[in-house]
């Protein structure tokens, strides 16, 4: 392999990309999309290598220790026979189990398609069958050239799966990636999700482990559409365990009057970078994009978003809020830019954060550009601790101190998903990361109080 | 007429410092069940730093002095042990607490006041039925009860709203620091019936005040005039009408040239 040195971390998962490009005849490489891409990655990861901390993107995450572990790719045949009950509600689940799709998890529901992309893949590499528009759209947003993760993507492009919203469907639909494998796994996954006009839909994206395992390490790719008048509500669940880690690249393409909503909840993954981009590229469309870090032991998590107004008469607003513990880390980056054909854009962001002991890290940066003059735009971001007038007032109405913080805490971070539409979902968020508040703040589980509920329900 | 009863409260000698500074410079007063103490006393006294010391705030120091409630040792217990053991502190600049609702708030409170005393927690229809009516008694819809704690609150709304508490958690002894500062008169009359009303249930106030207004409507059985952290001067209601009349730089030409100045031990 000529740029790629097998010995640097992760690189010897691509001998297999390697191989097959090695063996493809010029024709097949001109007719097959998916041989280009991998190609790309390949090329463009022989350039860059992996992201170190020198690269300012990647300023205060240090990947050395998530990517070292001897990962595999997918091998096993092995499959799922059910979906696990980890959601309270039923979904559409779109499940990949140690890095394979699990179409037999997957039942029809009516207003959607479900393409593996495996399928796809191992089929124009087979007979070099004409693609489809949507499959042609897979890379399309997102370049191997401008991010190393989504070259990693590209080149180990596989499992994945293309999902057509054509009419709004009845449930939520659970893009699961699930592991249990005694040797660290290297899970690369590529999804494509296109919203028709008018259609709404719910999309959880879940990072889960179904007993201790090895590493984990997730690299997923997420290319989305919204057309005319659609409503996407995506829903990133990180709340797994410590050896669960995940790179989650996603780009959000927006038509006319679409409607994006994003929840990020990291709250137990050893390490997660999630690299969010959002162009609204036609008037008076909207984002939304919430994001809840409650962190501790070593846990890193690390949000990068970007919002483009492209057009007028679009609206974005953010809020990142984290709660760090121990030695963890949680990294803010939130740029936004204001084309100049983007007039009367309203562009919000805010990013709070509380550090709960002196190892605890926050960087904290907004970026903004902004070329259009009928703006308004307005950012703001605080780190600081936990508020000792209210901590006092609390404990003078008898409220034990490490009740009236996790009180505190948990209003604090309930305003990131008190709006999350689905209520036993925020029900279940809501619980999981009450319980994480007890764990930090040392609260046996039996002092659990009576009613940490929504200040809004 | 108290000398069979235990006091409620006994501050014995208190010396209190914050940052190096001296603020209470040897305070005494007893407090016993069924009575009402009014302090009163010029800005900058220390009449809330020693509200403060009673509720237990930590950035103090006490340099000397005992204070014992209800027969234990005040000064080793945490704020909520001395919330649970039954004092109360309304507080002159009540804390906004962000997205915590006036019902979370009042109902983890008095669980957690239960849970210390050995009770099991309350059921809702009953802990509905008394926010509600504390919340009424103080002027206030049951709307209020579903405000996030003071964010927004208007400068009476907030001051209400600790009266309201002390109304749910029923105290032994409460301690009102300035709650009459900021209401208007109508909003004063419903304070003052408030704490009439529920005086009995509560044993005992300690009002704290700046002017004499409030206690036209709450009558002290003793009042003291706090001066460069100390008690100056004690009475009956009386004293509050001479002090309203006189002013307190009356009080400070009086004080400076008087013999009753407790000795100081700097
Ligand atoms: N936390 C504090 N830090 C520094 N000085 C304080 C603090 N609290 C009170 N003081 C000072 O102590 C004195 C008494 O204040 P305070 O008890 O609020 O008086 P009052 O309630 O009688 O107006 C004032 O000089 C005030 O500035
Ligand atoms: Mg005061």
């Amino acid at each position: 392999m000529t740029n790629l040195q097998e010995t640097k971390p992760l690189m010897h998962l691509l001998s297999a990309t390697f191989d097959s490009l090695q063996g493809a005849t010029p024709e097949q490489l001109e007719h097959n999309p998916f041989l280009q891409l991998r190609k790309r990655g390949l090329d463009a990861l022989a350039r860059t290598g992996l992201p170190t901390p020198k690269d300012e993107e990647w300023k205060y995450l240090n990947l050395a220790p998530y990517i070292r572990h001897p990962y595999q790719l997918p091998t096993s045949r092995e499959s799922l026979p059910h979906l696990p009950q980890t959601l309270p509600m039923a979904t559409i689940p779109v499940v990949f189990f140690n890095g394979l799709f699990q179409p037999h998890l997957l039942s029809p529901a009516r207003g959607i398609t479900v393409t593996s992309l495996a399928q796809l893949v191992d089929k124009a590499s087979h007979d070099g069958t004409a693609l489809g528009e949507q499959e042609h759209s897979i890379g399309q947003l997102l370049s191997p050239e401008d991010d190393p993760f989504v070259a990693l993507n590209a080149a180990l492009l596989h499992q994945g799966a293309l999902l057509h919203i054509t009419q709004t469907p009845s449930q939520p639909i659970y893009l699961a990636s699930i592991t249990q494998s005694g040797h660290p796994l290297f899970v690369n996954l590529r999804f494509a999700i296109r919203l028709s006009a008018g259609t709404a839909a719910t999309v959880i994206l879940d990072l889960r482990t179904l007993s201790k395992t090895a590493p984990a390490f997730h690299n997923i790719v997420s290319e989305i559409w919204l057309e005319t008048e659609s409503a996407l509500t995506l829903i990133f669940l990180q709340n797994d365990t410590a050896q669960n880690y995940g790179v989650l690249t996603t780009r959000i393409a927006q038509t006319a009057r679409s409607r994006s909503r994003l929840y990020t909840i990291t709250a137990g993954n050893g390490m997660v970078r999630n690299t969010t981009s959002v162009q609204l590229n036609e008037p008076e469309a909207e984002t939304v994009l919430y994001g809840l870090s409650i962190l501790r032991d070593t846990e890193v998590a690390d949000h990068h978003t970007a919002v483009e107004h492209l057009a007028p008469n679009c609206q974005s607003s953010e809020l990142y809020k984290s709660i760090v513990a121990d030695q963890a880390t949680n990294i803010f980056n939130g740029k936004i830019f204001v084309h100049p054909e983007a007039q009367q854009t309203n562009a919000y962001q805010s990013n709070h954060n509380i550090l709960l002991s002196d190892d605890a890290r926050v960087y904290t940066k907004p970026q903004l550009e902004i070329f259009a003059d009928d703006v308004r735009c307005t950012h703001g971001a605080t780190v600081g601790q936990l508020p000792q007038e209210a901590v006092f007032y609390l404990q003078t109405r008898g409220l034990p101190e490490p009740v009236a913080d996790v009180l505190l805490l948990h209003a604090f971070a309930a305003e990131v998903y008190e709006q999350l539409p689905i209520e036993p979902l925020r029900v279940w968020i809501d619980q999981q990361l009450s319980n994480r508040l007890f764990d930090i703040v040392d609260l046996a589980a039996d002092r659990k109080l009576v009613d940490l509920q929504f200040a809004t329900s | 007429m108290h000398n069979e009863k235990q006091p409620l409260l006994t501050i014995e000698n208190l010396h209190v410092a914050v940052d190096d500074k001296q603020i209470l410079k040897g305070v005494d007063l007893t407090i016993y069940p069924g009575e009402i103490h009014a302090i009163m006393g010029p800005n900058g006294s220390g009449k809330s730093t020693l509200a403060a010391v009673l509720a237990g705030r930590e950035d103090y120091t006490i340099l000397q002095g005992k204070v014992f409630f209800d027969g234990k040792d005040l000064l080793e217990m945490s704020p909520e042990e001395r919330a649970a053991a039954g004092l109360f502190l309304a507080f002159q600049y009540p804390v906004e607490i962000p997205g915590v609702s006036m019902l979370t708030f009042l109902r983890t409170a008095l669980n957690e006041i239960r849970k210390s005393n050995g009770e099991e927690p309350i059921d809702t229809r009953t802990f509905l039925q008394m926010v509600r009516e504390a919340a009424q008694l103080l002027g206030l819809g049951n709307d209020f009860l579903q405000r996030a704690v003071n964010v927004g609150f208007s400068g009476g709304e907030k001051k209400r709203n600790e009266i309201l508490q002390m109304a749910v958690l029923r105290p032994k002894l409460a301690i009102l620091d300035e709650t009459d500062s900021g209401l208007d008169i109508d909003a004063l009359k419903i304070v003052a019936n408030a704490v009439n009303s529920l005086f009995g249930t509560i044993q005992s106030y300690l009002i704290i005040t700046h002017y004499q207004r409030l206690l036209n409507y709450i009558e002290p059985d003793y009042v003291h005039v706090m001066y460069d952290g100390k008690i100056v001067r004690s009475g009956d209601k009386t004293l509050a009408l001479e002090l309203e009349a006189k002013g307190y730089d009356w009080l400070r030409s009086e004080t400076l040239s008087s013999i009753e100045l407790p000795s100081t031990t700097t």
